[in-house]
């Protein structure tokens, strides 16, 4: 503890310098302005920039990186909020509510929410980074393939409390997000599976194409809907530009819930930031006494998972830094860049490198404070996007989606992806189906796949290894649960509004 | 009806992903499990999900008419295809075409038109208007993603 508080003291005095300062500021605008662009995630961002910090004192270098990465974190919600579109995959729990809330002219108040909530939940994580980073480091280390299994199953069932009115929907819309993830060649043997024998698909579908079709491109089809049908008008901010006190009171318990499920799971390697905004989610969900108003425009359900993502982007560095384990694509690709610059991360980078590592968690305190006066006066200039006519901002969200998607991997095969995905959103939306399962499933298919065929060859094919393990049946036990709750919460639901709707007028 | 239709449709769906997992490849080395065992548990768990909603349709629509009969009230006749759906028709085989000149034309030339088209339709404003914003809208991303971003993006038919 004590020799905590020194190196972050010390970092201190690094971070505070002028240089740094400044590359901080850097780093933390460049993210927020790269994650405003649907396709452009941290991981393209810092890849991205990585060759412009050639060069540069390493130090300083990792500052800035580090700042586009938390950066990106912070700034995906404003899409998310105005457009429905998800400026990075984590930012997809963040539409479900947020854009409600903007199309009721309150997109000040979830924009402002959304960045409280980063600002509050980044600056307690790198508190957690800087005290706790090596014991939750070493606790996650006791997870093997066996319990990795259930608890991604766990995290599937929890899937359950994001489906609308029909639980076969979501557990449909899952299963596809699970069989599109198998699409692409097998990891084990090395060959194709539902590839139709095209080339492209082989490195299977990409995330972040059917992100932006089945969010934006959807999105876009309701709009024109609604332009044609004269329901679809100019949405003007309604009362204050920023939140009120009822919006905190309601926020703030769920943003320290939100970061407490969003730290954990970074602290977990594999699991990443978008699992994290789906279990803070779904966990407010659960708990709150009015879980009718989430997907409708609840403040609760921008407040968490924007707290978990950001803490998420610190957990992460719990395993970067203290056990040289990337837990993202983007902390791998932030690895590439300490080893391009010959520092190889692990339990010794905090005695052969005191000054970086010090250096850079204590940047991060700093890029947190640079983040939020950044962001909160620019809450109602971002509002005022959805002052433009329907008709064109439509139009926009078409053309910035279509130039993202492409700007993944320069291939015009991604935008057909989207424009499938559209199509599919567009029918989702249309027969009721949620969405939020689907990505669930794509995400989570390869992990839980790859942690399947792990623990079965490890207890030579006996399924019962998942139940002698404690951790991993008391995981599989509690999903079970999750299903049945949800499914009784449902029929509760659907025979309480029967009985409400037969009572005389 | 199109919960009836949802669930007809997944449960082929599933089971062609399933006729598919089995035709999957066997090794004789590598894993106990191989490949073709998650997505026939997936396949399965799809199968699953179609039945219920087949089983979930009919309960809703026997409550349903129940209520409507107590009521008196008829259950409301789904709408026919309308001009709406012709212009969602439209605008997805435009962004198709628009896909496909992405590469050959150019992301400038090509874009600009897509976009003009889609603006003299939605933003019924001075067509001037409409174009000077699609070319504005162009310029910027064309330079952000090339320039800031360093994108390589097709030059088509402009060559620079």
């Amino acid at each position: 503890m004590i020799d905590s508080w020194h190196g972050i003291l010390h970092g201190l005095t690094i971070a505070g310098t002028p240089i740094n300062l400044f590359y901080t500021l850097l780093g933390v605008f460049i993210g927020t302005m790269i994650s405003h662009l649907p396709g452009i995630g941290p991981s393209a961002g810092i890849a991205l920039l990585i060759p412009v910090t050639f060069g540069m004192n390493p130090t300083t270098a990792l500052i800035m990186l580090a700042g586009i990465y938390y950066g990106c974190m912070y700034g995906g919600a404003v899409t998310a909020i105005l457009i429905n579109t998800p400026g990075d995959a984590a930012a997809v729990m963040t539409t479900i509510d947020g854009y409600p809330l903007a199309r009721q002219g309150r997109a000040g108040a979830a924009l402002s929410i959304a960045a409280m909530s980063s600002f509050i939940a980044g600056t307690l994580g790198v508190t957690a980074l800087t005290f706790v980073a090596a014991p939750v480091a070493a606790l996650a280390l006791d997870f093997g393939p066996t319990e990795y299994f259930s608890l991604m199953i766990f995290a599937l069932s929890t899937v359950s409390a994001l489906t609308g009115e029909s639980l076969a929907k979501g557990i449909f819309s899952t299963t596809l997000g699970l069989a599109i993830s198998t699409i692409g060649l097998d990891l084990q043997s090395g060959r194709p599976r539902f590839t139709f024998g095209l080339v492209d698909l082989q490195q299977g579908v990409n995330f972040l194409a059917v992100v932006v079709g089945i969010f934006a491109l959807a999105e876009v089809a309701r709009m024109a809907e609604g332009t044609l049908e004269g329901t679809m008008h100019s949405v003007r901010l309604k009362g204050r530009i920023w939140f009120t006190k009822a919006d905190w009171k309601q926020a703030f318990p769920a943003m320290l819930r939100g970061w407490t499920v969003g730290f954990f799971c970074g602290a977990a390697p594999g699991l990443g930031g978008t699992i994290s905004a789906m279990l803070s989610y779904a966990a407010e969900k659960y708990i709150s006494k009015t879980p009718e108003k989430f997907g409708k425009g609840a403040i609760e359900g921008v407040a968490a998972p924007e707290a978990a993502v950001n803490a998420d982007s610190c957990g992460a560095f719990v395993h970067l830094l203290a056990l040289g384990i990337p837990a993202s694509g983007s902390t791998a690709i932030l690895m590439g860049a300490f080893i391009m610059y010959g520092i190889q991360p692990g339990p010794l980078l905090f005695q052969n490198q005191p000054d970086l590592v010090w250096g850079l968690i204590a940047s991060m305190y700093v890029g947190n404070v640079m983040l939020l006066v950044l962001n909160l006066p620019l809450v109602g200039l971002f509002a005022r996007v959805l002052y433009a006519p329907p008709g064109v901002l439509l139009v926009m969200i078409l053309g910035i989606a279509s130039i993202g998607v492409y700007s993944l991997e320069t291939n015009p095969f991604m935008l057909f992806v989207a424009h499938v995905f559209g199509i599919i959103g567009y029918f989702f939306r249309l027969l009721d189906i949620p969405k939020a399962p689907l990505i669930f499933g794509i995400i989570l298919g390869g992990k839980i796949e790859q942690s399947l065929r792990q623990a079965m060859t490890i207890s030579s094919g006996d399924a019962t290894v998942f139940l002698k393990s404690p951790l991993s049946a008391a995981l599989l036990l509690a999903a079970v649960a999750m299903v049945v709750f949800s499914y009784w919460a449902k029929r509760k639901s659907v025979t309480t509004m029967q009985e409400a709707s037969a009572q005389p007028s | 009806m199109a919960d009836w239709v949802l669930s007809v449709l997944i449960v082929s769906g599933a089971v062609i992903y399933l006729r598919a997992a089995t035709n999957l490849e066997r090794l004789e080395v590598g894993d106990v499990l191989g490949p073709q065992a998650f997505p026939v548990l997936i396949a399965l768990c799809m199968l699953g999900s179609g039945l219920l909603l087949a089983w979930e349709t009919w309960r809703k629509q026997a409550n349903a008419d129940e209520s409507a009969a107590s009521a008196g009230t008829a259950i409301p006749v789904p709408r026919a295809i309308g001009h709406r759906h012709l212009v969602l028709i439209a605008m997805a085989a435009w962004t198709a075409l628009y896909y496909l000149a992405f590469e050959p034309v150019g992301y400038v030339v090509s874009t600009v038109v897509y976009l003009s088209a889609l603006l003299l339709y939605f933003h019924r404003v001075n067509p001037l208007i409409n174009i000077g914003l699609s070319a504005a809208f162009t310029a910027a991303a064309y330079f952000l993603f090339t320039d800031f971003l360093q994108v390589v993006l097709p030059s088509g038919v402009l060559q620079f």
